[in-house]
């Protein structure tokens, strides 16, 4: 039978019917299936969409900063602004209001004025000098202020004023930072005009910048007195901003590039100026540019710029790290969306396995009820069948006595009335009539022995052996003296081996030594120096006897048939055999489960074996 | 003297009483042989005999009406007949027969032999014993229970 049919062969005997689709045979094999479903499409997608993400993420990174810098700049920068507007219009908004007060306190009380000015100046930083100043003609080459400011007080109380004595002339200035602005003759000069600027156009006046000798720049504020106060003339201040400015906000510019400049000319500057950028217009997060709205018509800048950033820019900027991680995020996130997907076909491909699996199981369960159910009826069967069998032959035993025991009394009778006629008219017969009623009564004696062992078969047949521990030797010896008795011929020479005893139906294996030792003795009746000899043979788990003689044996062709019931080992046995004796045996060694068996060869003897299993002690 | 017959034969089978009571002729003991052919007529005659007057009963077994066993176990209940010698005379040679009769209290078991030495001689050696030898109480038996 060959390996393919065997499965068709399954679905035929467990009459399942094939499933359409192909079986799996395993798990694994179901999972090897399902390795080329998995769909890269949502991986690809999750990864596309991680990266748009991670760009989105990017712009912002890249511009949120960057107006928020730019945001914080500008407001460092208003703040800035705020504070020197506020001081610096405080500065000139107080010179302002002195400029009404202070010519009437000139005039009445000098020493008024004097504090008076020592106390503005205390509280406005930014002005480092104070004076009122007679008008100045036009025409005068220079102003009283000029010669005050221009030189020193010493040279300015004697430079020519249209009253010179007057104790409003009189300088009020800072102790400390006379030198500092010391000025040349042509800025002094320009003090001059700007003045006489004022008087003439009849209002304040913010001017300058003027460089002094030490390189400090200052501003000179006129503001033209009201005749009806007091003294005409102007009030003039010279303004310091760079220290002011520097007071005021050094703290807040601190880290930065801070410059104000008025029209180009610079006021104050701290911090080092950026490089020159690259890109040649500054960015606006780096610079942010005010305008410093002042009193008296003038508009300064301020200039707030983050210091340069030194050496090339960083490898990592905030961008890079957006981009990076996002990368990052995404691989990650796609490889997790891919084994995500695995494990979802997985999981898929295991439910079909489990359901295969499970129909399988439920298959085999069907299969094995039917094979079971198959295997309970046949077993019925079985049962059904040996009953009937068990039934036939007790009919055939109850067949074979009736048949027996009633041909027996009829046939008998034929044996005795035969004999009866023989014996008492035998005068009226002559020899050859009493010989063939003689032939008569030897018939039917015979069909009776045949009968009797009929008998005897069918009751071997029925009885329940009845199993007993028996002295082998003395059941040999017993057997052997009865036969002798009723032996008419020389008896044989006998040869006895040890015999193991056994354990069997007493009775009837006294019936076997019986019926092979009466074989023995016809056979060898014929023979001068008859010999039997009886024994046994080991062999595991019986125990085998035999009984040998050198009698007329047989052909071993017949050995098949030698059991069978009416076989007649040779023509010549006659009626010595009934053709019962060996059958019985046979049936009752059977019934005791050994065996038996013959060899032999014609004229050279035959030897008989019966074997009696071992009873377990 | 006993004209009347001692010894009775319970068969149905003609050609086995033929037999017999040529065998019984020959040993000069036909007289004492009474036949009857069935159980019920062997116990009417048996209950019509006084105690102890018949010496052995040869009682077939498979007989029409009343068979041997029913006989035997009649024989049996009967105090009158609880002694009478029994000795059944049959072609079976079943053990459970044998083991049946003795059970039903026969006294003997004999299978008939059919052989040319001799028809029926085997039933002269079954009465001799029992008509010549055997003893029987005159009244019947009473249960020492």
């Amino acid at each position: 039978m060959s390996s393919s049919e065997s499965p068709q062969i399954t679905d035929e005997t467990t009459g399942l019917a094939p499933s359409g689709r192909s079986r799996v045979t395993s798990v694994s094999d179901m999972l090897n299936l399902t390795r080329g479903l998995v769909s890269l499409w949502p991986t690809t997608l999750t990864f596309l969409a991680g990266l748009l993400a991670t760009a989105g993420v990017w712009m912002l990174a890249e511009t949120y900063p960057r107006s928020e810098r730019s945001r914080a700049l500008l407001g460092v920068a208003n703040g800035m602004r705020q504070v020197l507007e506020v001081r610096m219009n405080d500065h000139l908004r107080g010179l302002q209001l002195a400029s009404e007060v202070w010519p009437r306190f000139a005039t009445d009380d000098p020493t008024r004025w004097k504090s008076t000015a020592q106390m503005f100046l205390q509280q406005h930083p930014g002005v480092v000098l104070v004076a009122i100043v007679p008008a100045v003609a036009p025409a005068a080459a220079a102003g009283p202020p000029a010669a005050t400011v221009g030189a020193s007080p010493a040279s300015a109380a004697a430079a020519p004023a249209p009253t010179p004595a007057d104790p409003a002339t009189e300088l009020v200035a800072r102790d400390p930072g006379l030198e500092d602005w010391k000025f040349g003759s042509e800025v002094s000069a320009r003090l001059e005009e700007a003045q006489r600027r004022a008087v003439s156009e009849q209002r304040p006046s913010l001017d300058g910048p003027y460089a002094a000798a030490s390189g400090e720049v200052f501003y000179q504020i006129a503001i033209p007195l009201h005749a009806d106060q007091g003294p005409s003339g102007l009030l003039c201040a010279l303004l310091h901003p760079g220290p002011l400015i520097s007071s005021l906000v050094s703290e807040l510019a601190s880290g930065y590039f801070l410059a104000v400049r008025d029209e180009g000319a610079l006021v104050y500057m701290q911090g080092t100026p950026p490089r020159a950028r690259p890109s040649g217009e500054p960015d606006e997060e780096e610079v942010a540019e005010l305008p410093l709205r002042l009193l008296m018509g003038r508009t300064w800048t301020l200039d707030l710029e983050r210091p340069g950033t030194p050496g090339l820019p960083p490898l990592l900027t905030l961008g890079h790290l957006v981009l990076g991680a996002g990368l990052a995020f995404s691989v990650l996130l796609a490889g997790v969306v891919h084994l995500g997907q695995v494990a979802r076909v997985r999981a898929r491909a295991l439910a079909i396995a489990n359901r295969e699996l499970r129909s399988q199981i439920v298959s085999t369960a069907v299969a094995e009820g039917r094979v079971r159910r198959i295997n309970e009826s046949l077993e019925a069967r079985v049962a059904e069948r040996t009953r009937e069998l068990d039934e036939v032959v007790a009919e055939l035993e109850t067949f074979n006595y009736s048949v027996s025991h009633d041909l027996r009394s009829p046939i008998g009778a034929i044996v005795n009335f035969t004999s009866i006629l023989a014996e008492d008219y035998k005068e009226k017969l002559d020899e050859a009539g009493v010989d063939i009623l003689r032939r008569v009564a030897g018939c039917a004696q015979n069909a009776v022995a045949m009968m009797d062992g009929l008998l005897t078969f069918s009751h071997i047949g029925q009885q329940a052996l009845t199993l007993g521990s028996l002295d082998t030797r003395q059941m040999v010896d017993s057997v052997i003296a009865e036969l002798l008795l009723a032996l008419r011929g020389a008896p044989p020479t006998f040869t006895i081996g040890p015999l193991p005893d056994v354990v069997a139906d007493a009775p009837m294996l006294r019936t076997v030594w019986t019926n092979l030792l009466s074989n023995a003795l016809k056979f060898t009746e014929s023979s001068r120096a008859a010999e039997v000899e009886i024994g046994s043979q080991p062999a595991p788990g019986e125990d085998v006897f035999f009984v040998r003689d050198n009698g007329v044996g047989f052909d071993m062709k017949h050995a098949s048939r030698l059991f069978n019931v009416f076989e007649q080992l040779h023509p010549g046995a006659k009626s010595k055999g009934h053709g019962v004796g060996l059958a019985i045996v046979s049936r009752i060694v059977r019934r005791h489960g050994g065996r038996v068996w013959a060899q032999a060869a014609p004229g050279k003897g035959a030897t008989f074996y019966f074997s009696i299993p071992k009873q377990a002690a | 003297m006993s004209t009347e017959a001692d010894i009775l034969m319970v068969e149905d089978n003609e050609d086995d009483i033929a037999i017999a009571l040529r065998a019984f002729g020959k040993h000069n003991l036909r007289d004492r042989v009474e036949v009857v052919r069935d159980g019920q007529q062997a116990l009417d005659h048996i209950r019509a005999r006084p105690a102890g007057h018949i010496k052995v009963i040869l009682l077939d077994l498979r007989m029409p009406r009343v068979d041997g066993r029913e006989v035997l176990r009649l024989l049996r209940a009967d105090e009158r007949t609880r002694t009478v010698p029994v000795v059944v005379v049959s072609s079976s040679h079943h053990v459970d027969d044998i083991a049946a009769c003795y059970r039903l209290g026969a006294n003997s078991y004999v299978s008939k032999r059919y052989s040319t030495a001799g028809a029926g001689e085997y039933l002269i050696n079954v009465v001799q014993y029992w008509v010549e030898l055997n003893r029987i109480p005159e009244s019947p038996i009473q249960d020492h229970a």
